[in-house]
């Protein structure tokens, strides 16, 4: 990521948020529930947000477990037409598919950077910000994912590389995420990843919510973002 | 359907503010013995969702009835704040309304203190019962979901709006700004 950018993103125009969460069966109980909770928040910080009748954000949420998929509601879709109460994670995907995850999200990114990519003032629109949350560690059968995380963090939109925010979710004992891989998945600011463990079911809630709002399109401000919620009375250590 | 939420206020200004002069709203030109008086706004340049102006500008040339010749507010409310439009109209009302009435043996400093401190009540009255609409939903903008709506009104971002009074006793001009439009709280006498 470039620290030298001469980007100047204008609040008004719209962000894409990609959400991208772990469905699988480790997940099932308080943390489903916690990151349901989060992604409703999130939207409906973004709805509140949004400049009149203008959604100021687009959602796309991605769950996984054996197979990556698109929920109903969030297919890029501008937050003001988005039910929230139809969004929800259960933890009933099976094993964690991490690689057919990025796969799918390189694929949808791709289609959306190509719609904005006439965009007349591409220097004021933001980057699409990626969050990416996980307990587990990928399932051996599914491939590595380090591949498809190389080809997602190549994307770029006005010569800038999307920017890519990691989970990793160890609540319970028997929680192991892969924090290695999900470091390497992370962007990078100043040599540092994006890359956030959370240690209480409510702390993932309100990490997506702030993450998933904040509108940051910078690493740096991504980073902030990470710094605030790590200092915060909700973060993971002070719970 | 939100227009009606300010009916009451502004309203009751109209009425106390017609006793001191000739109300100009949005766009009005008048002049005094020595000055000319502009005001207008707009809604700009179009925003891709943009429908309404949240801006308002208000003046009223005074009928001798005051030392007030002339006065104008200015209120720019903030675009992603909910129902600024009306935070902004209400502000400007309100604002006028208590210059005229505030007693003119009080420093015109203190004048505007007290006009700024009754606008800001004025806007607190709306949220107060903005905070009793989490159910009924009488003042929900259309595209907005219910959700997003009581999220806002708990969050308290609503009548979001800056303020500039400005007004001429016919010897000083005076200023009084709050918001992003100057600084903080400024009063600057002119001449």
């Amino acid at each position: 990521m470039s620290q030298t950018s001469k980007r100047s993103v204008k609040p008004n125009r719209q962000q894409l948020v990609v959400v991208i969460g772990d469905n699988s069966g480790s997940m099932r109980g308080l943390k489903a529930e916690a990151a349901t909770e989060g992604i409703r928040q999130m939207i409906i910080e973004c709805m509140s947000r949004s400049g009149g009748e203008e959604s100021l954000y687009r959602v796309l949420f991605i769950s996984f477990g054996d197979r990556a998929k698109i929920d109903k509601q969030c297919r890029r879709t501008p937050v003001l037409e988005i039910d929230t109460d139809q969004i929800s994670l259960r933890g009933d995907g099976g094993g964690t598919n991490l690689r057919e995850a990025l796969e799918l999200a390189h694929s949808e990114i791709s289609e959306y950077l190509d719609e904005i990519a006439e965009h007349p003032q591409k220097a004021k629109h933001p980057l699409p910000l990626v969050i990416l949350f996980s307990d587990g560690r990928n399932g051996d059968n599914f491939g590595r994912p380090e591949a498809a995380a190389e080809q997602l963090k190549e994307l770029q939109y006005d010569a800038q590389p999307i920017l890519i925010l990691t989970a990793g979710v160890a609540v319970k004992d028997s929680d192991n995420p892969d924090e290695h891989t999900l470091k390497a998945i992370a962007s990078h600011y100043k040599g540092t990843p994006l890359y956030v463990p959370i240690e209480k079911a409510s702390a993932l809630s309100v990490f997506l919510a702030a993450a998933g709002s904040s509108a940051a399109s910078t690493a740096g401000e991504v980073y902030e973002v990470i710094k605030g919620f790590l200092e915060g009375p909700s973060s993971r250590r002070l719970m | 359907m939100s227009a009606e939420i300010d009916a009451d206020i502004i309203g009751k200004s109209k009425e106390r503010v017609s006793q001191y002069g000739i109300v100009y709203e949005n766009t009005a030109h008048f002049s005094t013995d020595s000055q000319r008086v502009s005001l207008h706004t707009c809604i700009g340049p179009p925003q891709p969702g943009k429908s309404i102006n949240e801006d308002a500008v208000l003046g009223v040339k005074g009928n001798g009835t005051s030392a007030i010749e002339w006065v104008c507010a200015i209120a720019d409310g903030v675009g992603s704040s909910l129902l600024s439009q009306i935070g902004s109209r209400v502000a400007t009302w309100v604002a006028i309304t208590s210059l005229f009435e505030s007693s003119e043996r009080t420093s015109p400093r203190k004048r505007a203190d007290i006009a700024i401190a009754q606008t800001l009540a004025a806007i607190r009255t709306l949220g107060e019962t903005l905070k009793e609409d989490v159910s009924e939903l009488r003042y929900k903008p259309a595209y907005l979901p219910a959700p997003a709506y009581r999220h806002i009104i708990n969050r308290q971002t609503c009548f979001q709006t800056t303020l500039c009074l400005v007004w001429s006793d016919h010897r000083s001009i005076f200023i009084a700004s709050v918001g992003d439009s100057g600084a903080l709280k400024t009063y600057v006498t002119v001449i």
